[in-house]
């Protein structure tokens, strides 16, 4: 999980009450912690180095800004990632670039998807060496739809719970597992396409 | 048993099978190649998008983020933290001079407080008429500069009366001149005042 991850040094409550305080240093401490999952999912979702530097400095100074309305009964890092999520879905809609709503059910939420077994000569189990598939899945993480890369790379890049992801999203954690089924499924058949029609 | 659907495959890697269904899923798999590559390619994905490499982070980042803060925003709270501070150690100090001086005076705190109010009452008592004086001074000193304005303005009436249009226009002109400088010194210094601070 997200806050298991780096729970050592003081906690984020702890931390936001010194910010709100007029301690400077804490919100430092607060970017310091949070810097490498955010720019990891960031970078994951804008692909280019610079904007994903860009794009982050505003989400954290969006956080500061916003940092009295946060409730502490709520976990910091959710609230940290939902500014993070909301910014890149309000840039892309500005770019014009396709989202799915949030609100909108996606196909395949509600069905259970079946499962297209792999075919044995495409499989990616086979042939490919661990290195070369890490490349070919940066790529493939491109590829996918921007509700289900987001998914993607929160689940099995950060390592965040369905319970968190389901948390930011404020989606039921059914619908948000479903998503990340498809975004697999997906993915595991960009794979399996061959690497020079890729 | 028919072939692992997807849900029944992503709840197995996730382990949210029961005993019971993991063993009726475990039996599938033991007999059904294509599903245990389905499994595998998924483990395999999953291994894969674990070990994907960190995004190298600059390592001025933070740095970066705390520079672009507006200092006014900390100092807000550090402000309010100065009045807090030096709020509490007014009140502070007070506590300790009663404390103090009823120990040593040997009388009670309630006594002193009532000493304190009444010579706080005569400080007000004097505050008040030293005030009433002074306002009366600047009273006098408006109507005598009232008095000083009208003589100029007769003069200048007298002057412009008698003046050619030539001397009247350098009359205006020069008045105007001095309006807007002033004006202008004005804006000035509150355009300086309200600049935010910088680092």
């Amino acid at each position: 999980m997200l806050e298991d991850k780096r729970s050592s040094g003081p906690d984020d409550q702890k931390l936001v009450r010194r910010v709100l305080r007029g301690d400077q240093g804490a919100f430092e401490t607060i970017v310091r912690k949070y810097q490498q999952p955010m720019l990891n999912y960031v970078s994951r979702m804008v692909h280019e180095r610079e904007m994903a530097l860009d794009v982050s400095q505003e989400v954290f100074l969006r956080a500061y800004a916003s940092l009295s309305s946060f409730r502490p009964e709520y976990k910091f890092s959710t609230w940290l990632f939902r500014i993070a999520s909301n910014y890149l879905i309000d840039d892309w809609r500005k770019k014009k670039v396709s989202t799915v709503s949030l609100d909108q059910p996606v196909d395949g939420d509600d069905d259970g998807c079946y499962l297209q077994v792999a075919d044995e000569k495409a499989s990616v189990a086979r042939d490919l060496e661990m290195k070369e598939l890490r490349t070919r899945l940066e790529k493939a993480i491109e590829r996918l739809p921007v509700h289900l890369r987001e998914l993607f790379v929160w689940r099995h890049v950060t390592g965040m719970s369905y319970e968190e992801m389901a948390d930011i999203k404020k989606l039921p954690v059914g619908t948000v597992k479903n998503r990340v089924f498809q975004a697999k499924e997906m993915m595991r058949k960009i794979l399996e396409e061959r690497p020079c029609s890729a | 048993m028919l072939c692992l659907t997807a849900d029944r495959l992503y709840a197995l890697l996730d382990g949210d099978l029961s005993p019971a269904e993991k063993t009726s899923v475990d039996l599938h798999l033991s007999v059904c190649e294509a599903c245990r590559f389905a499994l595998a390619a998924q483990q395999q994905i999953a291994e894969a998008a674990a070990g994907l490499p960190p995004f190298e982070v600059p390592a001025d980042f933070a740095a970066g983020i705390m520079a672009r803060i507006p200092a006014s925003a900390a100092r807000a709270g550090s402000r309010f933290r100065g009045w807090r501070i030096a709020f509490a150690a007014g009140a502070a100090t007070v506590a300790m001079g009663l404390g103090l001086t009823a120990i040593f005076s040997g009388r009670g705190v309630s006594a002193l407080l009532q000493d304190a109010a009444a010579a706080f009452g005569g400080y007000l008592h004097d505050a008040a008429n030293f005030f009433g004086k002074g306002l009366k001074v600047l009273l006098l000193a408006g109507k005598i500069a009232g008095e000083i304005a009208g003589q100029i303005l007769a003069t200048l009436r007298t002057v412009a009366g008698s003046a050619g249009p030539e001397t009247q226009a350098v009359l205006a002109a020069g008045s105007a001149a001095i309006l807007i400088t002033g004006g202008l010194f004005l804006r000035r210094r509150i355009s300086v005042s309200e600049r935010p601070h910088e680092n």
